[in-house]
């Protein structure tokens, strides 16, 4: 990808993937990898944040013996989402309207 | 390079984080090779990128977050301002800058320590006195009541004193190393809008 992420699309979809379903960390960064082309690590301090910030909670559960941390999403998390996801549905259509021909205005 | 390689980089670049931090990012990692699986073990550590690089990013994050929470109890007041500290060392600052910019923020620390210290230890003999003027007093009750009485009456008055500076001193301890934690937080982002720059 030639577009790099930042900190709030990060958040835009780290939260869109956990508000489907739940999800553990390596399942997050497989999702993600399609989007960034930064390195996996970055997912970590992400989710820390987004945990602190109180818009993520984790659980655990038990996995063939080993130990998985689930990422859910919080209501105050969810409603964070609804505002990036508003966010960038306005920023996509201003940017379509000048890729495509937007000499208006 | 193998996973025992990567994850004995990652733990030795974060061994001065504290426990908490420590720990929870150790066990992230390893969750992340366990569910990659043997299998894949090269690819993860491709996915990942550098364990010098994760670390770096990990510390200066957490550095960054003393800027907007303040900490709740002095102990977790001088973990932020010691993750502050670990978070300008891991920045990527030019060296000599760097070493100047350490000195500068030692002396700080070391000043703010000292004059909090002596301030506390200040309200600590204002306390003690008190108890001492106390006792005296009461032991001159007997001999002559008025004199008693006014040197018990001085100790309470200097008891108030003595607690109210040990509160306010702790107030104030807080409050410096929020401060600090702060602005260290705000020098690594400060650099890091410096670095994106260049790109």
């Amino acid at each position: 990808m030639t577009f790099p992420l930042n900190a709030p699309m990060f958040d835009l979809l780290v939260l869109s993937v956990i508000a489907e379903s739940d999800a553990y960390g390596y399942q997050i960064s497989q999702i993600i990898k399609r989007a960034a082309n930064t390195k996996d690590s970055t997912l970590y301090p992400i989710l820390r944040r987004l945990q602190e910030q109180h818009f993520v909670e984790t659980y655990d559960e038990q996995y063939q013996g080993r130990n998985r941390k689930y990422y859910t999403i919080t209501d105050s998390g969810r409603y964070y989402q609804e505002e990036l996801s508003k966010e960038w549905d306005r920023y996509k259509t201003i940017i379509d309207d000048i890729v495509k021909g937007g000499t208006e205005k | 390079m193998t996973r025992a390689d990567y994850m004995t980089i990652l733990s030795h670049n974060l061994r001065r984080l504290p426990k908490e931090d420590y720990d929870r990012a150790i066990e992230y990692f390893e969750e992340y090779f366990n569910e990659a699986g043997p299998a894949h073990e090269q690819e993860a550590i491709q996915d990942l990128g550098a364990p010098e690089d994760a670390s770096r990013e990990l510390i200066m994050n957490l550095a960054e977050k003393n800027i907007g929470e303040p900490p709740r109890t002095v102990r977790r007041g001088f973990h932020a301002v010691w993750v502050g500290i670990l978070g300008v060392c891991a920045a990527p600052i030019a060296l000599p800058l760097l070493l100047a910019l350490f000195c500068v923020i030692f002396a700080l620390v070391i000043t703010v320590a000292a004059v909090l210290g002596s301030l506390f230890l200040t309200a600590v003999c204002l306390v003690g006195g008190a108890a001492v003027g106390l006792a005296g007093g009461f032991a001159l009750t007997f001999r002559t009541f008025t004199d008693g009485i006014a040197t018990i009456g001085l100790s309470f008055v200097t008891l108030g004193i003595g607690i109210l500076c040990v509160y306010g001193s702790f107030r104030l301890c807080r409050w410096a190393l929020r401060k600090m934690s702060q602005s260290l937080g705000n020098i690594i982002k400060g650099g890091r809008r410096h670095e994106n720059k260049h790109e």
